[in-house]
């Protein structure tokens, strides 16, 4: 339903707009810096920074208004199973911000290519395996919480900003469940070269566990958890 | 007995909130209407036999299966919940293809399944093409109508139907509903408007307090409250002389009177009414009407919860 939603001549405006702002700002903050930023904003400031906050706001927000509006009562009584609906949940949130993220990465491309900026295809390929991989996780992580709690969104904050660099920083492997930490080495590689498959396949191999171990949770809680329906709650 | 839902022992509390407190009652095929005053527990009742609550402690089994996680027995119920909420932003036709499809309905044949329920719950096609957000209360309800039997269910639940509609749309869904108990649907429905219920329903359960006061037959339920007098009311010319009249014959627990009527309290109504030929005869009243106001399922109800 919500795909559907996306399908109207308003989403098709507002996503021309959005691609418009970032391929002029992207072009306006480069020709006014001293020094090449291009790289800088469109991993920094996109992937790692704007991207995770975006999908954590997004990631529940689908399965928290049915539940805030009480219209899950609607989707609950169907012969279907709890998981099923958390999932189809994940994946009707997944399309929404994989159309928005799509869009944006789209017009950073584009004025990459433009700036001269994008010289391979492998650097095109390894930013939107980022992206992608970003977007999956976060979802993933923000459904998870949005499983628990209304207050998804500043939970989901507290744990971009806290858990991920503290996680990320332990000396032991552990760390590898940082999705942050995961992906500052491999969005690295698109500027430095270097094409190791320890930096470019394993760390899209961790991300995809913490998205399904955050899956399989948010989905545990979803069917066992009974939700008081209502406003604010 | 063909009881289509059982509860045996039933509670559910949330938290240490009290839901329903060791109810037990069956309900039998047909059309039976779930009565009681707001917080009595029929909400409670409903997500339990909807499988949305598990109970705390006792049993309740619907179409003969316990309905916690059991998708199965959701495809034979159609249920329509009291909360007017519903996906604004949509049009009904695709918001009950997307329903009807989780219901287990190939989706190239949702929208005929879809179109079929709204002409059933008297939608008018004209209004198909319009967001939800923009329908009245009555064209919400016959959304809410339409979702929950598009998918033929052998047990249909719900939850204040009534609500928003007119005399005429109230009318409307009565007819629909009796429409689909004479094609096998069992209806459980629960309402406020009790005098609709009235006509509608064969069986009743009475909920107050979490507590189940009486299920069956209008009748049978009646019978549980002999021992509170029956209240008649008279139209007369002269109410205070019949009134005393009656009085002086020691068949009346008490009365009251104004200038156009008079409202008994009768302890033994059938002997009342045996006797009342002869009691007026003598009273040199005018009698223009009497009706015994604890026919009606208002009145029991009013006993029952007091």
């Amino acid at each position: 339903m919500q795909i559907r939603e996306m399908m109207s001549v308003s989403t098709a405006v507002r996503y021309a707009i959005v691609f418009i702002a970032i391929s002029g700002l992207l072009a306006f903050i480069n020709a006014q810096s001293n020094r090449n930023v291009f790289w800088d904003i469109s991993n920094n400031l996109f992937v790692l920074g704007f991207l995770p906050y975006f999908c954590i706001v997004k990631g529940a927000e689908s399965l928290r208004s049915e539940l805030r509006e009480g219209t899950i009562e609607f989707l609950w009584t169907r012969p279907a199973r709890k998981a099923s609906l958390f999932f189809g949940f994940y994946l009707s949130s997944l399309a929404s911000t994989l159309a928005t993220t799509f869009i944006c990465v789209l017009a950073i491309l584009s004025t990459g290519l433009w700036l001269g900026e994008i010289s391979s295809f492998s650097q095109i390929a390894v930013y939107v395996g980022a992206c992608a991989a970003t977007t999956l996780s976060f979802s993933a992580i923000s459904i998870a919480i949005g499983s628990i709690t209304s207050k998804f969104i500043v939970f989901g904050i507290i744990y971009h900003t806290l858990i991920e660099k503290l996680v990320g920083q332990l000396p032991t492997s552990v760390r590898h469940l940082s999705v942050i930490g995961n992906l500052r080495p491999y969005l690295d590689s698109i500027t430095s070269g270097v094409s190791d498959s320890a930096i470019t396949i394993q760390p899209l191999f961790n991300i995809g566990l913490v998205s399904i171990v955050s899956l399989l949770l948010g989905a545990t809680l979803f069917t066992w958890k009974s939700y008081p329906f209502g406003s604010g709650k | 007995m063909n009881a289509i839902i059982e509860a045996k022992e039933l509670s559910c509390f949330y938290g240490i909130v009290l839901g329903l407190n060791n109810v037990t009652f069956d309900i039998e095929a047909g059309i039976t209407g779930l009565v009681g005053p707001n917080g009595a527990g029929k909400s409670t009742l409903i997500k339990a036999i909807t499988g949305q609550l598990a109970p705390s402690s006792g049993t309740i089994s619907v179409l003969g299966a316990n309905p916690i996680n059991n998708p199965s027995l959701l495809a034979k119920i159609g249920y329509c919940p009291e909360r007017e909420q519903i996906r604004k932003e949509l049009k009904p036709i695709d918001w009950l293809r997307g329903l009807a499809s989780l219901s287990g309905i190939p989706w190239n044949e949702t929208r005929e399944v879809a179109e079929k329920a709204l002409q059933r719950a008297r939608l008018e096609s004209t209004h198909w093409g319009k967001r939800m957000g923009t329908y009245s209360k009555g064209m919400k309800q016959r959304v809410k109508l339409a979702q929950s039997i598009m998918h033929d269910p052998d047990l249909i639940i719900l939850d204040e139907p009534m609500n928003g509609l007119d005399p005429n749309g109230r009318a409307e869904i009565g007819e629909i509903l009796k429409e689909l108990n004479e094609q096998g649907k069992s209806i459980l429905v629960s309402s406020h408007i009790l005098h609709e219920l009235e006509f509608l329903c064969s069986r009743f359960l009475i909920l107050n307090w979490g507590r189940a006061l009486a299920s069956g037959s209008q009748i049978d339920i009646r019978e549980t409250v002999t021992e509170w007098p029956d209240e008649i009311a008279i139209r007369c010319n002269e109410p205070v002389k019949l009134a005393r009249h009656l009085q002086n014959q020691d068949l009346i627990r008490g009365f009251l009177a104004d200038d156009e009527s008079l409202k008994l309290w009768v302890s033994d109504p059938e002997s009342f009414f045996a006797n009342w030929p002869r009691l007026v005869s003598g009273s040199g009243v005018e009698i223009f009407e009497i009706r015994n106001q604890n026919q009606a399922l208002t009145s029991t109800f009013e006993r029952m919860t007091q």
